[in-house]
């Protein structure tokens, strides 16, 4: 009887495990008992994100309860730690969440494979797209649909030391607003300032210059997808940069023993940086006595131009509960969602109405990355960005170190990063 | 039974888990990544398109595959020597009827549990163009100008180099230690009678009696060289610079594997050809440090 | 053993200089987590906090009310695993260098071979296998595919192939079987190499990262390597509060480390004074 007993439960305990998984897997979605106002109640849909700071983490919580308020949709969370693996193993797996965290950057690749669902079915003619700022939104268009609403942006801009500026003998009204003229205001900061203080402290890689090389009007990749990185007229902006490597005005973070930018302005070891608005909160953080103001990046070949970052939320092709999904992503990409989420967590909202509604655009901390979000230019530039990436990257320092010229340190990468992209995506 | 067939009984028996465990989780694993390396896949979109030998022949014609071949050969013949040396020199040290010897373990064993961002934390401190390494040498006269080490074509590998000795000698030491205990007492009491100096008693008793777990680690850091990506991946951000001075071969398969999307095969291949070089040299390193196989 | 004088004071010249070398930056970690941010990496290579402050430990161990649970799923985990592991690797290594039976040697080259391949190949082959096996999201997805592990197999044979003889072949005149004389005989004496592989086993399920990252979904499943990780954002790394954590998280560590530590300098000798 015993062992009777004993080879039922070997059999039936796999048979029931596997039960158990696929109820799992269905993750809610069968129990609705919605009534007419809110007919996703008592649904759940699983959000994939990478756990934030402090206050963004609050924000998030903050909005996904007021979600459940409205909706009776209950919003299960799932952290990636490790977003590009995590999400592409839980894709081919078929076990990615409804809702994910999308970055522009990774969008052409995802969307071409057909794992993202386009929204414009779900948006109803009353969906103001026009509210978003442009860039953050076309970020996340392909083949003339949307595929994902933006949740926030972070923009570049100009951080400067008030008291170094003034030690050097400079006021912030001096500052120069043309790209040309601050290179050369930047010399004379640095001839004016102690020793030990840096000038311009500048991280370089492509996520930082793509804006200067393409300020002339030349893509960093062809229609194609080839890397186009040694045309003359990208380089005019990075040259002025690269002399001021060279003659020991500017420094790379790692090259001064920082991790990035924000810590040398932080501890006050350089007047300027252009950086992301998260180094704000950095600063107000853990460096609360610093002097510093902030201002739009200087004119580059007259016009404003910057560097967008953005994340969008994308709904999942294999998602069981898009409408409950959908009522996720709209409302918290939503005037309402937006303003709890933007306005706790502290980030940079995407609808200028928003960003009027937290006072952000007025703010004088943050108001000049508010502004840049009408005009920067996305970190997204199809599927071969990543490997035009690494070659610029990999290539660049060759050029700071003064080995080669730009153009020649340029024309290496692009046929690298084009040898690859031939032989490999094409 | 006969002993014979006892002995086989049990021999196989205790090792059925390790069979069971190898061929779920690495055989048929590694069984699906030789297929993929046969295809042009995006897992994504779920397209598998079947190229035959293409993927081969195209890492053997890759310039960065080549470059990275080489980083990693220079990796590894210059790290593993070095880390085995000071491991078994500090093992030997500290095994030598020293006072204090527990605490001297406790301290070396440290490292070991000192996390990796804090360790590169500390690197980058101390190797910074402002750092007191370039102060030293700058002081001591050996250079003139302070070098950048991590960023500089010249020296990046290197660092990384040092970098890797200093994180990883501690666990080749302890592995050492506990082998030299088991290093009978009565041999270095014969020796002395035979007057024995401390360099014989070191080449002749200790290195010979060694062998097998000095097979271990060569072994063992062999694979892990040929396999460096954590520091590489570190210090260059990922894209194998400056000029591709970091660029290893275990990056070379992240970039293709995670970092660009449509290219498993490529990175399939890839892995398949750097396990079996490691293979190889591994086989060789064995043959070339003769271990009394006592069957 | 006699030695000169000169040669004493060079032994210990030696030992304390790599001493330094190496317990300087667990010193400066150590020293890291009772900084501010702003201190850590502003201040170099000081070792003394200008202005100690339990903030960052404060805020790791109230400020997330999962660190305790995420600390006691990494016990569970490394716990359960470490007794597996050297069970396992012990028997199977003792079988790889004493027991005769066919097949021995291609299972050996085999062993070598895995350890050869690199890991992150393996990474989602691996993730679709643990998905039809129903192990997402489970403690066993950590534990079963690392039930043994190779490197100490093979580390456990290098061990057992320089093991005196003698003593299993006096076994074996009283009549035990292999299997007794190898867990009433052999596995005691090899206390030695058996603690230092429990601690080299025990640290790396404790220190995995990644594939409690891809295995694991719900926080409350995590341990605390991936805990850990929390305080790494996209833009920041909150140096603060990654030295606390990383403190804390090898406190257990090391308690293992001094239970242990009589195990490293007792192995066996034969025919040696104890």
């Amino acid at each position: 009887m015993k062992k009777i007993a004993r080879l039922i439960t070997l059999i039936a305990l796999p048979v029931m495990l596997s039960f158990f998984a696929a109820c799992n897997d269905n993750g809610g979605g069968t129990a609705a008992s919605g009534d007419a106002d809110r007919p996703f109640a008592g649904q759940t849909i699983s959000l994939g994100l990478w756990p934030g700071n402090d206050n963004e983490e609050a924000g998030m919580a903050a909005a996904i309860e007021e979600f459940y308020e409205l909706t009776g949709i209950t919003v299960e969370l799932r952290h990636y730690h490790d977003y590009q693996v995590q999400l592409q193993a839980e894709l081919v797996g078929g076990i990615a969440p409804d809702v994910f965290y999308m970055e522009a950057f990774l969008f052409p690749s995802l969307v071409e494979t057909g794992v993202l669902y386009p929204l414009d079915g779900f948006m109803g003619s009353d969906f103001d797209a026009n509210d978003f700022f442009a860039p953050a939104l076309n970020a996340f268009r392909h083949d003339g649909g949307i595929y994902g609403l933006p949740k926030d942006m972070s923009t570049l801009g100009l951080i400067y030391n008030i008291d170094l500026l003034a030690a050097a003998g400079f006021t912030p009204s001096d500052i120069p607003n043309n790209i040309v003229d601050f290179a050369a205001f930047v010399e004379q900061v640095h001839n004016n300032s102690a020793a030990g203080v840096n000038a311009f402290v500048s991280s370089s890689e492509l996520a930082r210059h793509l804006f200067l090389l393409e300020a002339n009007g030349t893509s960093v990749a062809d229609a194609d997808g080839f890397a186009v990185l040694s045309q003359p007229n990208q380089h005019p902006t990075l040259q002025l940069l690269m002399d001021g490597f060279h003659a020991g005005i500017v420094g790379r973070p790692a090259d001064l023993g920082y991790g990035w930018s924000g810590d040398a302005m932080g501890l006050g070891n350089t007047v300027f940086i252009i950086e992301g608005n998260w180094v704000i909160g950095h600063l107000n953080m853990n460096f609360s006595e610093l002097n510093y103001g902030t201002r739009e990046i200087p004119l580059i070949e007259g016009a404003n131009r910057s560097m967008l970052f953005t994340v969008a939320y994308s709904m999942n092709s294999a998602s069981n509960n898009k409408e409950a999904a959908w009522e996720f992503i709209n409302f918290i990409t939503g005037t309402q969602g937006m303003y709890t989420w933007t306005d706790i967590a502290r980030v940079l909202p995407t609808r200028a109405s928003v960003a009027d509604a937290t006072g952000f655009a007025n703010d004088p901390i943050l108001a000049p990355f508010v502004a840049a979000g009408a005009y920067a230019t996305p970190w997204q530039k199809g599927e071969t960005l990543p490997i035009i990436m690494r070659e610029y990257n990999n290539f660049l320092p060759l050029v700071i170190a003064g080995e080669m010229t730009i153009v020649e340190a340029m024309q290496q990468a692009e046929e690298a990063a084009n040898r690859d992209i031939d032989a490999l995506m094409r | 039974m006969t002993s014979r067939r006892l002995e086989a009984f049990q021999g196989f028996g205790f090792i059925v888990p390790v069979i069971l465990v190898l061929f779920v989780f690495t055989v048929l694993p590694l069984g699906y990544a030789f297929v993929l390396s046969l295809m042009r896949v995006n897992q994504l979109a779920g397209t598998y398109e079947f190229v035959g030998l293409a993927n081969y022949q195209l890492a053997l014609n890759d310039p960065r595959v080549h470059t990275a071949l080489m980083n990693t050969l220079r990796y590894v013949i210059i790290v593993v020597p070095t880390q085995t040396a000071i491991a078994l020199i500090m093992a030997v040290a500290l095994n030598s009827g020293i006072k204090f010897q527990k605490t001297f373990r406790t301290v070396y064993f440290l490292p070991t549990l000192t996390s990796s961002s804090a360790l590169t934390m500390i690197f980058m401190f101390l190797f910074a163009v402002n750092g007191p390494a370039n102060d030293l040498l700058v002081g001591l006269g050996f250079i003139e100008t302070p070098i950048n080490f991590v960023q500089d074509v010249r020296f990046a590998l290197n660092s990384i180099m040092i970098m890797n000795i200093w994180a990883t000698v501690p666990f080749y030491m302890t592995i050492y230690l506990a082998a030299l205990q088991d290093v009978p007492d009565t041999l270095y009491e014969a020796a002395s009678l035979d007057g024995a100096n401390s360099w014989q008693k070191l080449t002749k008793i200790t290195i010979p009696n060694v062998v097998p777990v000095t097979n271990f680690v060569l072994l063992m850091g062999i694979i892990g060289c040929f396999q460096v990506f954590d520091q590489a991946f570190i210090v260059s951000a990922g894209s194998g610079g400056p000029a591709n001075a970091t660029l290893t071969f275990s990056l070379v398969i992240y970039q293709y594997a995670f970092m660009v999307i449509g290219t498993m095969g490529y990175a399939a291949t890839l892995a398949i050809i750097l396990a079996a070089i490691i293979f190889v040299v591994s086989i060789v390193a064995r043959k070339l440090n003769r271990e009394e196989t006592l069957y | 053993m006699r030695k000169s004088k000169g040669w004493r004071i060079t032994l210990y010249a030696i030992l304390i200089t790599y001493g330094l070398i190496t317990l300087f930056p667990f010193a400066w970690a150590v020293s890291a987590s009772f900084k501010t941010y702003a201190e850590i990496v502003g201040g170099g290579l000081n070792l003394i906090p200008q202005n100690p402050t339990l903030d960052n430990f404060r805020h790791i161990l109230f400020g997330h009310n999962m660190f305790p649970r995420w600390i006691m799923n990494s016990f569970i985990i490394a716990g359960i695993g470490t007794i597996v592991n050297i069970l396992l690797n012990s028997m199977a290594g003792y079988s790889l260098a004493r027991l005769r039976f066919p097949g021995r040697g291609i299972i050996f080259y085999a062993i070598l071979a895995a350890i050869t391949i690199p890991g992150q190949i393996l990474l989602i082959p691996n993730f679709l296998i643990m998905r039809s096996l129903g192990m997402l999201d489970t403690f066993g997805a950590l534990i079963i595919p690392t039930a043994v592990n190779f490197t100490y197999i093979f580390m456990m044979r290098q061990f057992f192939v320089n093991f005196p003889r003698e003593v299993e072949e006096a076994a074996k005149v009283d009549g035990l079987s292999s299997t007794m004389t190898f867990f009433r005989i052999v596995f005691p004496m090899a206390r030695a190499s058996i603690a230092t592989q429990g601690i080299f086993v025990f640290m790396s399920f404790w220190n995995e990262f990644l594939r409690p990252l891809l295995y694991l979904a719900s926080p409350q499943n995590f341990p605390i390597t991936l805990g850990l990780r929390s305080f790494q954002d996209q833009n920041v790394s909150w140096w603060n509060y990654i030295m606390a954590g990383s403190l804390l998280s090898i406190l257990p560590i090391i308690g293992l480390y001094i239970v242990l530590n009589k195990y490293f300098m007792t192995g066996f000798r034969i025919g040696g004074d104890k």
